[in-house]
């Protein structure tokens, strides 16, 4: 056989494959002992939401504290710097062989550690960039800290905490596909899976449904953020 | 001595960092190292030899611009892992497997610095460069650009620090660097190999960065004593 035409026959096996995999109904709803596309969306959805509400949860207090403290920028700036040196794929490797073992737990530890950044750094320019006049006028108005924070402060950073959300977002679901290595499930297993028994049809269904959602789920973020910017005004957002 | 029925070697120590790992495996680590770097510098370059005149092309219309920067962004959301994978078809265990999805995300760094730092260049300089005669290729090659420099080194530091960390995933789909060396570590359980090539990454991706600040530093005299 010639290299051309060797070329084109496997090209031909591997189209032949990707619309094998679309129009069967097992890659979608699954088959015993394989989980199909809806399966492992709904297991990405539900690996990326944890994430982001533990994520939400600790970074939110972290950075208002931060924001309170004289030093907290330094702090903040290294936390972003260094998490985006660290490899998230060799966290996840060395959570998975240390004693928390393979499965959903080192994948959701290792997201919140590199989702954290975006919204700490957010929330902390948010609140910082309040401006000063504005809070002395809370206190003189016979304001607590804590009403000066949760009506004042924390309203007027929505915008930068809401960008800090999205890209925080998006950055967790591009993750929890990586995840898939360490047997969390999610659609990243479509491609660890199909690598592994070289069942290309199947690795670019996974592609494709992967980078399609990932495209869609920033761009509908992106509309959903332009309309708290309409209903809390316009802040620029923090790249981390 | 060991026997071949005496186990015990099995219990042998695996911290999780050590000393004598690093001194007994330095050619494994320098060879990593090399491999490293080598797709890092590759990545980006490829991906500044496309950024270049992407961003001079996104200057010239306002919908070029937006939809140079929306595609750049559409490619950064595709996960790695996906990016990838889907090359290794193409390209098998060619470099360019890894090189590609690495350049590909290099560009929404670049692209968005470039623009940034030509729209800083005072119409001014590029008025004063017209007047001695100069052609419009030369202007942006020996004014804009040069003007630019500070903004794209700041986006060429960001770039080469995630594309170090980025490269490991090369290490999936049999490239080298350490990402094969995590990967394999992985698989044999190695706790002092996969702790010590992670630590490794991090150095790496802070050198860079230092190196490059220096870098910028001595390529914009004029900007000595600017925080940028």
């Amino acid at each position: 056989m010639s290299p051309d035409l060797l070329a084109t026959h496997v090209n031909n096996s591997t189209w032949h494959q990707i619309t094998t995999w679309f129009t069967s109904r097992s890659s979608w709803f699954g088959s015993d002992g394989s989980a199909g596309v809806f399966r492992l969306l709904y297991q990405h959805v539900w690996i990326s939401a944890l994430s982001l509400a533990i994520t939400c949860a600790i970074g939110i207090p972290l950075a208002t504290l931060l924001a309170r403290w004289r030093r907290g920028g330094l702090v903040v700036t290294s936390i972003a710097n260094s998490a985006r040196s660290i490899p998230v794929v060799g966290v996840m490797l060395l959570l998975a062989v240390g004693p928390i073992g393979i499965g959903t737990e080192p994948a959701v530890i290792a997201l919140v550690i590199f989702a954290l950044p975006p919204i700490v750094t957010n929330t902390y320019t948010g609140i910082r960039e309040v401006d000063a006049e504005t809070t002395r006028a809370a206190v003189g108005m016979g304001m607590t800290r804590m009403q000066v924070l949760r009506q004042v402060e924390l309203p007027l950073a929505i915008p930068l905490i809401a960008t800090g959300i999205r890209l925080a977002a998006v950055q967790l679901w591009a993750t929890a596909t990586i995840a898939a290595i360490v047997g969390s499930g999610g659609l990243g297993q479509l491609i660890t899976v199909g690598y592994a028994t070289q069942y290309y049809g199947e690795v670019y269904g996974g592609v494709m449904i992967i980078a399609v959602t990932a495209i869609g789920l920033d761009a509908s973020l992106q509309g959903l953020q332009s309309l708290v910017r309409r209903r809390y005004g316009a802040a620029l957002p923090v790249q981390a | 001595m060991r026997l071949p029925g005496d186990f015990t070697f099995h219990k042998q120590a695996d911290p999780w960092l050590s000393w004598h790992y690093i001194t007994a495996n330095a050619h494994a680590i320098l060879a990593a190292t090399h491999a490293h770097v080598t797709l890092t510098l590759e990545s980006v370059a490829l991906g500044l030899l496309f950024a270049v005149p992407m961003a001079a092309l996104a200057r010239q219309r306002a919908w070029l611009r937006s939809l140079i920067l929306n595609l750049c962004t559409a490619v950064y959301a595709i996960p790695s892992l996906a990016f990838v994978v889907a090359m290794v078809k193409i390209f098998e265990l060619n470099r360019l497997t890894i090189v590609i999805p690495l350049a590909s995300y290099s560009l929404v760094i670049l692209v968005r610095n470039i623009l940034t730092g030509l729209d800083e260049v005072s119409g001014e300089a590029v008025d004063a460069a017209r007047g001695m005669g100069l052609s419009n290729l030369r202007i942006f090659l020996l004014v804009r650009l040069p003007m630019a420099l500070p903004t794209i080194m700041a986006g060429l530091r960001l770039a080469v620090v995630s594309t170090i960390e980025l490269v490991v995933i090369g290490g999936y789909v049999g490239q080298g660097g350490y990402g094969a060396k995590i990967f394999e570590a992985f698989s044999t359980r190695s706790h002092t190999e996969l702790t010590t090539y992670i630590l490794l990454t991090v150095l790496l991706a802070l050198a860079a960065d230092g190196l490059l600040l220096v870098a910028q530093r001595l390529l914009t005299p004029w900007r000595r004593g600017v925080t940028a």
